[in-house]
């Protein structure tokens, strides 16, 4: 069996480790704090979080963000109005001079233990920057506190290795909590295109929505506003020279029915998408369109390297821990841990 | 007091004619390296006439630098090193008065622009430049924020502060290892709670040092804006020594009477266009006084790029740069205008022709008023050409009779008059036809390349009685024009 031990001593092959929940109150705090409590001591750690909205309220608390318990001698990139709520002793590293609806980011050490708010930018660039300089003074992992959600434009690709979080706050039927964290491990993993024409060609002509690339690259950008009203035209535009059809933004049940009802001309061309986190699609959906002979890629693939399980709900209910973990375990290739977990080190 | 500002930097070039001759280019090849450098060169405008020290003085302060940077290459790296760690505080030092409670993010902001300055401050020391750009000392301040006498570029609300705080910290950090060690979760929300406590007693004294801290430094709060302004000064001074270096500039000597001269003028967004080209820049030299003058020429021959080239670096002398020339004499202003066609803006819903009408009424206010330049390129070139020459002289006999300079280009026949001066463009009069002929016949496609690499860009002085030159003719056909156009037009410059 694994346990989050074993996550532990894996999570140092990683400079840095973004941890992802499916929905609020999975555990993705519980597993944060774990992680955070059981490096106490032998690792230095370095915090951050991929673009909080400041929308996002925990069930549990109440309060508006999730708060973590960090130790003594920790580094914390974070809002300036999360730095002014927090009741740890802290020391002023440095300034990003990049902001955020909650002000700008800056970089703490903590002096001692405490409560701490965690807010980033929401842009890819910024948060590598960030985690550049969190390694540079010191960190020997950095943690980002991710979102899977609609509203973020980072993800998690930004980071070495993902954790995702999941828990009996998903649904009340622990087979639904099952079936749902299976489908997002599937979508997340979404395998990388290894074409580097293509990879060469998408850095050259990054603003797009959406575009065709034909067998000899030639690559057309459609003039639509979002991705998921664009089946028609996606539709329209493809031919039997289409080798790609390259899309930034969310694909949903109804961008991929209405390629599947409209043309067959899907079968020889493969969907290129960013990352696996844009991927809003129902797995009876994925299903038919991967029977049917469709082809989904990634530009960018998410490391996923563990899946976490809080077996309590919030809402007053709980699953036999155990049960839970080695059904997951027993549909997914990935290492499965149990946030409630007791054991010691 | 806003309304006269206003005037001012109207009078001078709008951002499209910026660009167009090149001056938004000189602008991004300066090399600032602070916000406060980025500030002064947003602001940076020309001198006005009762500046005229001030602007003498900037002039000797570039030369001075220029000097220095030459001599000091390792301090100037070691400054500039320095100037890149500055963020911006302005908006803090705008906020901050008696009674503002500093936080601990803006407490670091402000240490780091002391230690910073500091450090500015004595590499600037040891250049020993007579300049007057002057630091305060950061010294107090610094000390202020470094209580444990620690050079730390970090800051916290140290214990060094208060025996008191001290002893609260050291008592929550003792409870915060039980709370680690604890197990039982009903112990560990006692001793939380507990901790609690000393948390809210520990805010209350990190409270009464921030306000204190506060008070003190505000003491200082000229010398930060001082110091903010002068950084500022300094970045925008080598940032103008080093493109002078660079690029063989000259400093441009400033008359009392109105007058303004070039020899050997450059422009540096057409010799970086040129050299992407493989093509050298042909430098040319103008000398202009009050009244009008004139430059015709081939078709081709640079005249727009003569015009804009003047204008830049007259700009650029009046704003305190070295310019792009081997020598240069340049009156103050009142106002420069340049005014052509492919500059205006249509959007408005004019004719190319009307927004000039528009643009010489404007100018035609300040001509009278006071001295300056307009420069006018190709005036009424897209009206038809019999009344734009009625047009064009009779601006002409109004702007002889002003004490404003004024340059204007044009290929029409007969504006010329005795008390103007006229430059022609040299074009191809010293090129061998023939020769230029064979060469395009071998090379057709290139053709437009080959004879861009015979023309001669540069101006020279010739009398009333010169007409315009016959260019145009033979560029069409050197370009190939068929024959028999070329045979009618033979016999019609004979007839007339």
């Amino acid at each position: 069996m694994d346990t989050l031990k074993k996550l532990l001593q894996r999570l140092t092959d990683y400079n840095s480790i973004s941890i992802i929940g499916m929905d609020k109150n999975v555990g993705k705090t519980t597993t944060l704090n774990f992680i955070i409590n059981k490096a106490r001591g032998r690792y230095t750690l370095g915090l951050t979080s991929i673009g909080r909205d400041g929308e996002e309220k925990d069930m549990v608390t109440g309060t508006n963000k999730p708060k973590i318990y960090i130790g003594k001698n920790t580094f914390v990139a974070t809002a300036k109005k999360c730095l002014m709520t927090s009741d740890v002793t802290m020391e002023i590293i440095d300034t990003t001079g990049i902001d955020t609806p909650m002000g700008e980011i800056i970089i703490i050490r903590s002096l001692s233990d405490g409560y701490i708010e965690l807010a980033g930018p929401s842009v890819n660039n910024y948060m590598k920057d960030i985690c550049i300089k969190l390694k540079d003074y010191g960190c020997d992992y950095v943690l980002c506190d991710g979102a899977v959600s609609r509203k973020t434009f980072a993800s998690p690709t930004i980071t070495d290795g993902t954790i995702l979080c999941t828990g009996a706050s998903l649904s009340k039927d622990m087979n639904k909590v099952v079936y749902e964290t299976v489908h997002t491990v599937n979508l997340l993993s979404i395998k990388e295109n290894e074409d580097i024409n293509l990879l060469n060609l998408i850095k050259k002509n990054s603003d797009y929505k959406v575009c065709i690339v034909d067998k000899d690259y030639g690559i057309r950008s459609l003039p639509i506003l979002t991705a998921l009203e664009a089946s028609g035209d996606i539709v329209n535009n493809i031919n039997e020279h289409t080798k790609y059809v390259v899309i930034k933004g969310i694909i949903s049940d109804r961008l991929l029915q209405g390629i599947i009802g409209s043309t067959q001309l899907y079968k020889q061309i493969k969907i290129v998408i960013e990352d696996g986190t844009k991927m809003f699609v129902s797995k009876k959906m994925y299903d038919i369109f991967l029977r049917s002979g469709g082809t989904i890629e990634a530009l960018k693939k998410i490391n996923l390297i563990g899946v976490t399980v809080n077996p309590v709900s919030p809402y007053g209910y709980e699953f036999d821990k155990d049960r839970l973990k080695s059904l997951i375990s027993g549909e997914i290739n990935l290492p499965v841990y149990n946030v409630m977990d007791d054991e010691k080190y | 007091m806003k309304n006269i500002r206003e005037v001012i930097i109207i009078k001078y070039l709008d951002n499209k004619i910026k660009e167009e001759i090149g001056f938004n280019y000189v602008l991004n090849e300066l090399s600032i390296n602070t916000p406060y450098g980025m500030a002064v060169k947003k602001k940076i405008r020309v001198y006005r006439k009762e500046e005229y020290n001030l602007l003498c003085n900037e002039l000797d302060n570039v030369e001075k630098i220029i000097t220095s940077l030459h001599r000091n290459k390792e301090a100037y790296s070691e400054i500039e090193r320095t100037m890149m760690e500055f963020k911006d505080i302005t908006n803090l030092v705008k906020r901050y008065n008696r009674n503002y409670i500093l936080d601990e993010v803006e407490l670091f902001e402000i240490k780091s622009f002391a230690i910073n300055t500091q450090k500015l401050l004595s590499t600037y020391k040891n250049l020993d430049l007579d300049i007057d750009i002057k630091f305060q000392s950061m010294k107090n301040i610094i000390k202020l924020l470094n209580p444990e006498n620690k050079t730390s570029h970090t800051f916290s609300i140290y214990n060094a502060y208060s025996i008191e705080l001290e002893e609260v910290r050291n008592k929550k950090i003792k409870l915060e290892k039980l709370i680690f060690k604890e197990v039982n979760q009903e112990r560990i929300k006692l001793l939380k709670s507990e901790r609690l406590d000393l948390v809210v007693e520990e805010e209350k004294l990190e409270s009464s040092i921030k306000k204190c801290l506060s008070e003190k430094i505000y003491d200082y709060i000229d010398d930060i804006k001082h110091n903010i302004d002068a950084i500022g000064r300094l970045d925008m001074l080598i940032a103008k020594g080093r493109i002078a270096i660079k690029y063989l500039t000259v400093k441009p000597k400033i008359l009392e009477e109105v007058n303004i001269c070039f020899k050997d003028m450059k422009n540096p967004k057409v010799i970086n266009y040129l050299r992407e080209n493989n093509k050298d820049y042909i430098p040319v030299s103008i000398s202009l006084g009050k009244g009008v003058t004139v430059i015709t020429g081939a078709n081709m021959g640079g005249k727009s790029v003569t015009i804009k080239t003047m204008v830049l670096n007259l700009l650029l002398a009046l704003m305190g740069f070295y310019v792009f020339a081997a020598e240069a004499k340049v009156a103050m202003m009142d106002f420069v205008y340049l005014i052509s066609d492919d500059m205006q803006s249509i959007s408005k819903g004019l004719s190319s022709f009307g927004a000039e009408i528009i643009k010489i009424n404007e100018a035609i206010k300040d001509i009278k008023t006071g001295n300056g330049f307009i420069g006018l390129d190709e005036f009424a070139r897209v009206t038809n050409p019999g009344e734009g020459v009625i047009l064009l002289r009779s601006l002409c006999k109004f702007l002889k009779d002003y004490n404003t300079v004024s340059l204007i280009s044009t290929h029409y026949d007969g504006i010329i008059d005795r008390d103007m001066k006229h430059y022609q463009v040299v074009g191809l009069k010293n090129v061998d036809e023939n020769n230029l002929k064979n060469k395009i016949n071998v090379d057709k496609e290139d053709s437009t390349r080959i004879i861009q690499d015979k023309m001669d860009y540069r101006l020279e002085i010739v009398d009333e009685h010169c007409a315009v030159p016959k260019d145009a003719i033979k560029v069409a056909k050197l370009l190939g024009l068929d024959e028999k156009i070329l045979d009618y037009t033979e016999a019609m410059i004979k007839n007339s």
